[in-house]
């Protein structure tokens, strides 16, 4: 025992131990509901198609949790300490059946199969997104605290959604919203040092890389998505300097592949292109345009919406590099002749001179 | 049974039991007027299931009646059911192949994988599902592996169906929805072949032709441009409709690369009047003429897939044009080698139709297109001027070496 804290201080750690170990109703419940779900996929092995040999056999599992959290878990996390601070009721470590929110669990060979009872219902899934955004996001609007918590929860929200293969519009509309959260999170966390972009950047070219396939299927089914055009920009531009997104949107539809938001992207897509940029296959950046100048103005541009700009911001630093390789190939050294550093400034979009 | 089909029954297994792979060739040859007569014949006959009893290797009892079963039932079925009975029989192929002297199955299977490749593009066009393409890739890939793994003497090898199958497997492999490269990687490995004597020229020109638009769709515009011009030369000149088809994408590859073609080249072979129009505004150093045309006739070359990257790749080519017909003109006292950025400024205003490019903007042009060595000068900021190279300040764009990168 450390002798050197206060009475008091001591105390209240003393009780946080005691909460913590001594929860036996806590523990009870736990193993109660760790009885309880053996018995249960014991009881839908016997009844279902879950273990047979070809996919066409196969049952679709569908989930019927109502909760934005399956009491399993919670209980579980709780008895564990793994409650995020969003999730507890306040001034307490205690989850909130409200507010707490299923992780993203990692797919492992060793893992049980989800049982329905731990799979949401799109209408949850749709309910759980409501709350990251309007309550989570809308108290912490600098992203600075909640940003990990509502990545992982999304993901997880996502996952729920492939397990059970729902492929419907309301995939759709969350996917959106999701894909999003990930552009803004990418621009206003930008520069953040406790922030990995490259992570964001996955997890928004998953969750498009999904939207593309949903879109796809509706498409053949004949239904259309409203927002089809804006994220297909937005999966050009999150793979600039990848000539497959040029492969992928010369095959779009034409209202699609016309549609202004799109031809935005795609300008932002051929501006950026690089002979000097590393890349996998020699020979690709044969008269790239590499123009950093039109670049950053196409991005600055009316014509730009927001979000599209807030992704190509991402790729900032590369396309100066870029940029400045080929000037400093023009440009031979003058002394007293320097190159004016507020034009430089000024035609690569830096806020400052000091940037 | 069916004295025709009794007949067939007959030649096949003959040709089977005694591994006549020249017989087996005409048996199985698709040509419609063959399939739909032979399906006439056969549909009256409900008893040629019975010919898989005549046949002792079960692999091959399974994959001639697979086979007659789609010629049998080739008229009645969906193209999505016709594209499933053929990629059935691809497997079974590729089963019979694996033994070791069946080199004799090449012509088979050449014809079943060119059947495969058409029957996909019509159960695309009916029921507008791409995945038809993967399961086609999927077993063309299959087939390949089979065929490239072969270690016979070369002119019984089953190597010898390599190039025509990789070729296919290219073709389709630029209709799925994955990137080309996840089915062109095993296909690449047949250009090994392309210079064996064994391989029918018919199969090396097609393969050069979809590996050169499998490189345009990767952007690697020079290696593109090698295989379509090989492809090119070696199609005979009576194949005038193929050779019609290769030099719209040999035209794309060229242009980008900085050749452009003769008027009599297009003549001869009656190319749409775009090109024209392409080549004449590229001369022009125009570039919003250019851009212009090519967005007129979108439809057209995004249908080739080469829309995006004319739109993309020759913008630079065009300023450079521009830049090296002003650097041309008679500027009085001046060096010759000098250009005033006002000159070029005025220039790409008028090449883009853009009364609002600034200096910035034609620094960067200019920065971009000296860093690629396709004009050797150097820019003077404050004195505002392009100082040309006095030898050769625009070289022939076929003589640039890439650019390394750093």
């Amino acid at each position: 025992m450390n002798t050197d804290r206060p009475a008091a201080e001591e105390e209240r750690l003393k009780a946080l131990r005691r909460e913590r170990f001594n929860n036996t109703e806590g523990e009870r419940r736990y193993q109660q509901l760790v009885a309880q779900r053996a018995q249960r996929r014991q009881q839908l092995m016997s009844q279902s198609n879950v273990h047979k040999g070809t996919l066409s056999e196969a049952a679709k599992i569908v989930g019927t949790c109502t909760l934005m959290c399956p009491e399993f878990e919670r209980e579980e996390r709780q008895l564990k300490n793994n409650i995020a601070q969003p999730e507890m009721f306040p001034g307490t470590r205690q989850a909130d059946p409200a507010r707490t929110v299923k992780t993203f669990h990692r797919s492992a060979a060793g893992n049980e199969e989800p049982l329905p009872e731990d799979l949401r219902t799109p209408e949850t899934l749709q309910r759980t997104l409501d709350h990251l955004v309007n309550v989570v996001i809308a108290a912490d609007q600098e992203l600075r605290s909640c940003h990990g918590f509502v990545r992982d929860r999304t993901r997880s929200i996502r996952q729920d959604f492939t397990i059970q293969n729902i492929r419907d519009s309301t995939t759709v509309a969350v996917c959106e919203r999701i894909a999003r959260f990930h552009i803004v999170s990418l621009h206003i966390l930008c520069g953040n040092k406790d922030f990995a972009e490259h992570q964001d950047m996955e997890q928004l070219r998953n969750t498009l890389k999904t939207l593309i396939e949903l879109y796809d299927d509706h498409r053949k089914a004949r239904v259309v998505c409203a927002n089809e055009a804006e994220f297909y920009a937005y999966y050009i531009v999150s793979h600039l300097r990848d000539p497959d997104a040029k492969r992928v949107a010369e095959r779009l539809p034409r209202h699609i592949f016309t549609a202004p938001i799109v031809q935005q992207a795609l300008k932002l897509h051929m501006l950026s292109e690089s002979s000097t940029a590393p890349r996998r296959d020699t020979g690709t950046g044969w008269a790239a345009q590499n123009l950093g100048v039109q670049f950053f103005r196409t991005v600055a541009a009316p014509a730009t919406p927001l979000l599209l700009a807030c992704l190509a911001e991402y790729y900032f630093p590369s396309i100066r590099r870029s940029a400045l390789r080929s000037m400093c190939d023009a440009f031979p050294y003058q002394e007293g002749k320097e190159y004016p550093v507020t034009d430089f400034a000024e035609m690569l979009a830096f806020d400052s001179v000091d940037e | 049974m069916n004295p025709v089909l009794q007949a067939f029954v007959t030649s096949a297994n003959h040709a089977f039991t005694h591994e006549d792979g020249a017989t087996l060739g005409k048996l199985f040859v698709f040509t419609p007027s063959t399939v739909s007569e032979l399906s006439r014949r056969i549909s009256a006959s409900d008893d040629f299931d019975q010919y898989t009893s005549y046949i002792t290797d079960p692999v091959h009892a399974q994959t001639t009646h697979v086979y007659l079963t789609y010629v049998r039932d080739s008229q009645f079925v969906s193209a999505e059911t016709g594209h499933g009975q053929l990629c059935r029989l691809a497997e079974l192929l590729t089963v019979a192949l694996t033994a070791a002297n069946n080199g004799w199955l090449v012509q088979v299977v050449r014809a079943v994988a060119l059947a495969l490749c058409v029957q996909a593009q019509w159960a695309f066009a009916s029921t507008g599902d791409a995945a038809v393409y993967t399961q086609t890739a999927t077993r063309l890939l299959q087939l390949l592996i089979v065929a490239l793994g072969d270690t016979g003497p070369e002119h019984a090898s089953k190597k010898r169906v390599a190039v025509a199958v990789a070729g296919l497997l290219l073709r389709v492999s630029l209709r799925t929805s994955a990137a080309p490269g996840a089915y062109a990687g095993k296909a690449l490995e047949a250009r090994s072949l392309l210079d064996s004597s064994s391989v029918a020229r018919r199969d090396k020109v097609s393969f050069m032709y979809w590996l050169g638009r499998y490189y345009l769709v990767c952007y690697n515009i020079d290696a593109a441009r090698i295989q379509l011009d090989r492809a090119f030369s070696m199609c005979p000149a009576w194949h005038y409709h193929n050779k019609r088809i290769i030099l719209r994408y040999l035209f794309v590859a060229n242009m980008i690369c900085g050749r452009l073609p003769s008027h009599e080249l297009l003549e001869k072979y009656d190319m749409e009047g775009v090109y024209y129009q392409l080549v004449a505004c590229f001369r022009a150093g125009d570039l919003a003429g250019f851009q212009n045309v090519l967005v007129d006739h979108m439809d057209m070359f995004r249908k080739q897939g080469n829309f995006l990257v004319l739109l993309e790749r020759t913008k630079m080519l065009i300023y450079r044009t521009a830049l090296r017909r002003i650097s041309l003109v008679d500027r009085g006292e001046e060096r010759a080698n000098v250009v005033q950025y006002r000159d070029v400024l005025t220039a790409f205003r008028v090449s883009a139709q853009n009364p609002d490019m600034d200096v910035f903007e034609m620094e960067g042009i200019l920065a971009s297109l000296i860093s690629q060595k396709l004009v050797l000068a150097f820019l003077f900021h404050h004195q505002k001027l392009v100082n040309l190279s006095r030898k050769t300040p625009f070289p022939v764009i076929s003589q640039i070496g890439k650019v390394k990168p750093r």
